[in-house]
């Protein structure tokens, strides 16, 4: 187990370092610098720019560079922002706090629905129901996402259900339940639109898993020995399911983070997301490296979280190791 | 008798947009029987519809019509827990040694699973019955805390066999299941399955078309032949002097060499 363990937390470290470094390198390419904004205001001469420019290391080869910011990483600052002028991880901290929030209720959210649908689809084979999912999931998926969320915000707006924007109320957080609940009424839209956008393909490969794990040769011949109904769902449709359901959890903490950053520029959620945006136009270099480091972080963790429960549900990889 | 069929059909229907639904009738009207203590060879070339037969009779495939008798009682009026009973009365052992045991499962669970779900006797009286049967078809005890999927086709095949043998069937279907052993082991767990049936009036019905080892074993024949049971009778008869075309291609395929069998 801790051999296992350790393979995978170095794997993780070398995807994080090559990461740091391609990002390094693609922002290096990308046109424009922070300090090209002052050039557009007449007040700031060119020796004030150059001055800032040599201040903040711009002038500086990507490889000094690079290594400043790991220097300033191993410090736990994740460089330096040039826009706020503080370091950047006091800038990521909350954010990642809000993020984490609304991907782990969205993860929870369209898992939990995703299982059930794709379960009682399996299970019922009713073509009503069937068909009523099918086409429900085939609708969500040919809307684009970002119609999605514009759609629930109207919903939103329209019958004052939830709160549109932010993440608390002004003026309402006297007491921790008050706060508690206030942040719940504004975690709903961010959070159901994250979970519409992923529930499509998590309920066709739960169906899939099931599906085909109730047609596995082996459920067949214990259906044949007479295993009660129970234990074939427990001890031998449900583990020849989770296997590749656990797989794409991994992947799907992954695909609902980048998807978070798009809904909470739309919906206004303080996460990851509109600072990404507003340091990528504004090119605060540090600011778009550590967003990308750590989003490739909370990648890695979910496969890891995903391998660590494959290892404790199948026994073959544990046999293996 | 213990188990009869009675004009068993069974059909597959196939959509096939734009065109009609193709139906293919794979059992057509199949009257046979099987009392107790014989030992009934089923033959017939691939696709007659030899292992939907078996499907049927393990309660796998609802029939498309006729029945399905066991000690007299039709299967489809039988109550979920008579059902129940039935399945464990009549055990299968598969043609794919490698799919049908759950990949979970170490060999020794594999065999004692069925007690563990009735909680029969202690833990440890469990993992020795499950001990007992391994022996008994051949495999060694060093294998029980083994990973099934470690064992090879054949030790796989012995696991399947001792897990249907563990539960005191009174019938056991044999779905082409000495295809993955070789001669000497066949002839093993045939030789086990011969005194099960005498000390215990077990009953065996083996699906096939190797009549060269089922020959020596089975006293009834019945021989399909597109989805039909075309011959039925003493395999002495069939073996003397079959009746149907293709019983005579079967009865004349079998190679008459000296084998001694183990007692």
């Amino acid at each position: 187990m801790i051999r296992f363990l350790s393979r995978r937390v170095l794997h993780a470290f070398v995807i994080l370092l090559l990461i740091s470094v391609l990002s390094f390198v693609f922002f290096q390419f990308a046109p424009g610098s922070y300090t090209d904004a002052m050039r557009l205001d007449a007040r700031v001469s060119a020796e004030t720019e150059s001055a800032w420019r040599t201040m903040y290391g711009l002038d500086q080869s990507v490889l000094t560079k690079y290594f400043r910011w790991m220097r300033s990483v191993l410090r736990g600052d994740f460089g330096f922002s040039f826009a706020y002028g503080i370091p950047v991880s006091s800038l990521l901290w909350p954010r990642i706090r809000n993020t984490l929030l609304l991907t782990s209720v969205a993860l929870l959210v369209s898992w939990s629905a995703a299982l059930g649908i794709g379960a009682l689809t399996v299970v019922r084979r009713s073509r009503a129901v069937e068909s009523v999912i099918r086409s429900s999931m085939a609708l969500l998926l040919s809307i684009p996402d970002l119609l999605i969320a514009l759609l629930l915000l109207l919903f939103a707006l329209r019958t004052g259900l939830f709160p549109v924007g932010g993440m608390a109320s002004l003026g309402t957080a006297h007491t921790v339940i008050a706060h508690t609940k206030d942040v719940a009424l504004h975690l709903v839209l961010p959070a159901l639109a994250l979970a519409l956008l992923s529930l499509p393909l998590l309920v066709r490969h739960v169906q899939a898993a099931v599906r085909e794990s109730m047609c596995a040769p082996f459920v067949q011949a214990a259906r044949a020995h007479g295993i009660p109904a129970g234990r074939l769902w427990l001890a031998y449709i449900l583990p020849a399911a989770a296997n590749p359901l656990i797989s794409l959890f991994g992947y799907s903490v992954g695909g609902l983070l980048s998807s978070s950053l798009l809904v909470e520029v739309i919906m206004g959620w303080p996460g990851l997301g509109p600072l990404l945006l507003e340091s990528i136009f504004s090119r605060d270099v540090h600011v778009v490296i550590g967003t990308t480091v750590l989003s490739a972080l909370f990648l890695i963790a979910g496969n890891l979280v995903a391998d660590l429960l494959l290892y404790a549900v199948d026994p073959r990889i544990r046999w293996e190791q | 008798m213990l188990l009869e069929t009675h004009s068993l059909t069974k059909e597959y229907t196939r959509k096939n947009l734009p065109s009609k639904p193709v139906t293919v009738r794979a059992l057509d009207n199949v009257d046979f029987r099987i009392g107790r203590c014989s030992s009934l060879a089923l033959v017939g070339a691939s696709g007659s519809g030899k292992s939907t037969l078996a499907r049927c009779l393990g309660g796998l495939e609802k029939p498309s019509g006729g029945a399905i008798t066991f000690r007299g009682t039709d299967l489809s009026r039988m109550s979920s827990a008579e059902i129940r009973n039935y399945k464990r009365k009549v055990q299968i052992v598969f043609q794919d040694p490698a799919g049908t045991i759950n990949p979970r499962f170490t060999a020794a669970s594999a065999v004692s699973e069925p007690l563990d779900i009735t909680a029969v006797g202690s833990p440890d009286e469990r993992r020795e019955r499950a001990t007992y049967w391994m022996e008994q078809v051949g495999l060694r005890t060093a294998l029980a805390q083994r990973p099934a999927l470690e064992l090879s086709g054949g030790e796989r095949q012995r696991l399947a066999i001792a897990r249907a043998l563990i539960v005191n069937p009174e019938v056991i279907i044999f779905d082409e299941s000495f295809s993955a052993l070789d001669l000497p082991v066949a002839g093993h767990v045939l030789a086990l399955l011969r005194r099960l049936r005498e000390d215990y009036g077990l009953t065996c019905l083996f699906i096939g078309h190797n009549l060269t080892l089922l020959a020596r074993f089975c006293t009834e024949v019945a021989v399909m032949y597109q989805g039909r049971i075309v011959e039925s009778g003493p395999m002495q008869q069939f073996l003397t002097a079959p009746a149907h075309p293709y019983s005579r291609a079967l009865a004349g395929a079998i190679p008459h060499l000296p084998v001694e069998w183990p007692a």
